[in-house]
């Protein structure tokens, strides 16, 4: 075990600190500035990994008309459990393409809280600490104490309510853009609404008590994560629905009502097209079919 | 739920509170012992409690809570003056502990306060150097300030205050009236106290650039620097016509005191970083290392004198020698609350006493 806690501290912890102090350095010993600079190079950084979660998310989205049909077909939960992961299947859903990403990301998070803890210093004896995870480079031994000062922020310090407004009302955002906003089942959607709700509250009270530096790391990046899906998926987005607290369900599309499977077979071969896939699909089939029945009628 | 649990253990784990890391200091028969935020006075002999700060000071106690004490208090005839991590400076009454007056700063005390019957002085994280007089009210036309934290002692020398602060300058300050005279920048934040002395015209102070500089009065110019592989935090201590430093890179430096020449072949090297100031004591220099392992060193080479003991808890706090029945003692406070006594001639423990707080 104490390997492990020497491996995070020796690949993670202290390179992100030090990575830390040096953009801190460069950015004319803005902390703050260099949290934003940070979050952006980290969000780079793991760009490969947001691609996959965007691309599961998006084939999720893709696939939701067809998956509120077989809530509507089968009332057997067994049959609808079956149907439902046939479509996954097809579209190439994996439940855990979701989770895997976020978990590979965990442990950066963990890391660059402990980083921002100790590079903030906000005692005597982190201040302390921080001399031991230091590089042994002038440069960087030389850069603190930091300035806290960001704004109207002490960045060592938790602010009682602007932060943790906006941490809320971000994620509340980010995670409206990724999760399917509609459900047939009352009950599925009840528990969707207060899932969407629970994690920014719960991370908005973390902010309460956490050093207002993390929250700005988490303001950052979950701003630079809806940049992100919107400039991947924004075009096909339905922004009303994302920003309406109580969304309804979207009318499924006719094509998908007559026939799921050819609806299913358009979607794979548009995301082969394209390498990607919409979640509007069945009236861009409908275009396609009648350009095709036209082209036949001509011949 | 994993991640706002899992980030909830990690925010346990990693969210440590001031702790303190005042020095003990004797006034006539009283040894007052600092631990966290509570200011114990002992009887010197017996270590009998008299009474302790905050805790006994009556109907006002919830309005004081100094939260952590880090600077050494100062005694003078009219009362105690107690550095607070508040951000206030508490004057006590000597014999009962009470609070009898509060000047009140904005940012943390960490620095120690230096008084004498003219003044009271010390520093604030909030980036101001005070003057106060012995009633509570200001000496200066308004504070001196600096471009950063002022985290160290200030050093009295005539009529000459001197004041290092985090914006990388030592000051030098008249003392009646707060204005500077002479400031000297280095390389990084200076968190040390300075030492003056007079014999040499030096005054010495270590910073976070890794220097130990010895600086001209006169010229206002850098007379000589050693350079450690980790920042100066100590106090040094000049014995001898030599200083002495331990540095956080695990080692105690010791160099004369007019050139800066090492006075021992290679430096001391201890078992962790040194924050706390060494002291000397019957011809044997005793450093302690932050994972409380008490060192005797020879001072003249450098080599291990008496071996070294473990006191099984952190030590920031400055040493302090006292004079026992049976010859000097070091008192050290450990961060885990425990008074040691130590018998510096075999480097054992003549006593242990747990603190509350």
């Amino acid at each position: 075990m104490d390997l492990v806690f020497w491996l995070f501290a020796h690949l993670l912890v202290i390179p992100l600190t030090n990575g830390l102090v040096l953009i801190s350095r460069i950015f004319w010993g803005n902390f703050g500035i260099a949290i934003i600079v940070f979050t952006l190079v980290m969000r780079a950084a793991t760009w490969p990994l947001t691609r996959q979660q965007l691309r599961t998310t998006r084939a999720m989205q893709t696939a939701q008309p067809r998956i509120q049909e077989i809530q509507k077909k089968y009332k057997d939960p067994k049959r609808r459990s079956e149907e439902t992961m046939k479509v996954y299947r097809e579209v190439g859903f994996s439940p855990m393409g979701c989770v895997w990403p976020m978990l590979v990301q965990f442990p950066i998070w963990i890391a660059l809280y402990q980083s921002i803890q100790f590079t903030l210093s906000s005692t005597p004896e982190r201040l302390l600490d921080l001399s031991q995870r230091l590089y042994p480079w002038a440069y960087l031994r030389t850069a603190v104490p930091l300035e806290n000062q960001f704004l109207w922020l002490d960045l060592s310090q938790p602010d009682a309510f602007i932060m943790p407004l906006l941490v809320g009302l971000s994620m509340w955002v980010q995670q409206k853009m990724t999760t399917p906003t509609t459900a047939v089942d009352p009950q599925q959607q009840q528990i969707n609404n207060m899932t969407q709700l629970m994690f920014p509250f719960m991370f908005a009270f973390l902010t309460l008590q956490f050093p207002s530096g993390l929250a700005l790391y988490w303001v950052a990046t979950n701003v630079v994560g809806i940049t992100m899906q919107y400039f991947y998926m924004g075009r096909r987005m339905d922004w009303r629905q994302i920003f309406s607290v109580n969304p309804t369900p979207a009318p499924v599309p006719a094509a998908k009502q007559a026939g799921g499977n050819q609806a299913n077979e358009d979607t794979s071969d548009e995301e082969d097209d394209e390498g990607e896939a919409s979640p509007v699909v069945g009236e861009a089939q409908r275009r396609r079919r009648r350009r095709r029945r036209g082209r036949q009628r001509r011949r | 739920m994993f991640v706002v649990g899992s980030l909830l253990a990690a925010g346990c784990t990693g969210v440590t509170g001031p702790k303190g890391w005042a020095s003990p200091v004797e006034e006539g028969d009283t040894l007052l012992v600092a631990h966290r935020e509570n200011l114990i006075a002992f009887e010197a002999g017996s270590l009998d409690e008299r009474w302790s700060f905050p805790g006994s000071i009556g109907e006002d106690s919830e309005d004081v809570d100094p939260i952590a004490l880090y600077g050494t208090p100062a005694i003078t005839d009219d009362a105690i003056y107690v550095p607070g991590y508040d951000g206030t400076l508490y004057a006590l009454d000597h014999e009962t502990g009470e609070v009898l007056w509060l000047f009140e700063t904005d940012g943390p005390i960490i620095g120690g306060v230096i008084a004498d019957e003219a003044g009271i002085y010390f520093g604030s994280s909030d980036g101001h150097v005070y003057a106060l007089n012995p009633g509570g009210s200001e000496m200066w036309a308004k504070p001196f300030e600096t471009g950063g934290a002022v985290q160290s002692t200030p050093a009295l020398d005539g009529d000459m205050l001197y004041v290092t602060s985090l914006d990388s300058k030592l000051y030098a300050l008249d003392a009646s009236s707060g204005e500077e005279r002479w400031s000297f920048t280095t390389e990084a934040g200076l968190a040390s106290a300075p030492i003056v002395n007079q014999a040499t015209g030096l005054v010495y102070v270590g910073g976070f650039d890794s220097r130990l500089r010895a600086i001209d009065l006169d010229s206002h110019q850098e007379q000589w620097a050693i350079e450690a592989k980790n920042w100066f935090w100590t106090t040094p201590l000049v014995a001898g016509g030599v200083v002495y430093a331990g540095s956080l890179d695990h080692k105690v430096y010791a160099a004369d005191a007019a050139t800066g020449q090492s006075h021992w072949e290679d430096p001391f090297s201890v078992g962790g970083e040194v924050r706390a100031g060494p002291a000397l004591v019957g011809g044997r220099l005793i450093v302690i290392s932050r994972d409380g392992e008490v060192y005797g060193i020879d001072p003249e080479d450098g080599s291990s004198s008496g071996g070294s003991l473990e006191l099984g808890s952190d030590v920031l706090a400055d040493p302090l020698v006292v004079e026992g029945e049976d010859g000097p003692e070091v008192v050290v406070v450990t961060v885990g609350g425990d008074l040691v006594r130590i018998d510096p001639s075999t480097l054992t423990e003549i006593q242990r006493k747990p603190l509350k707080g």
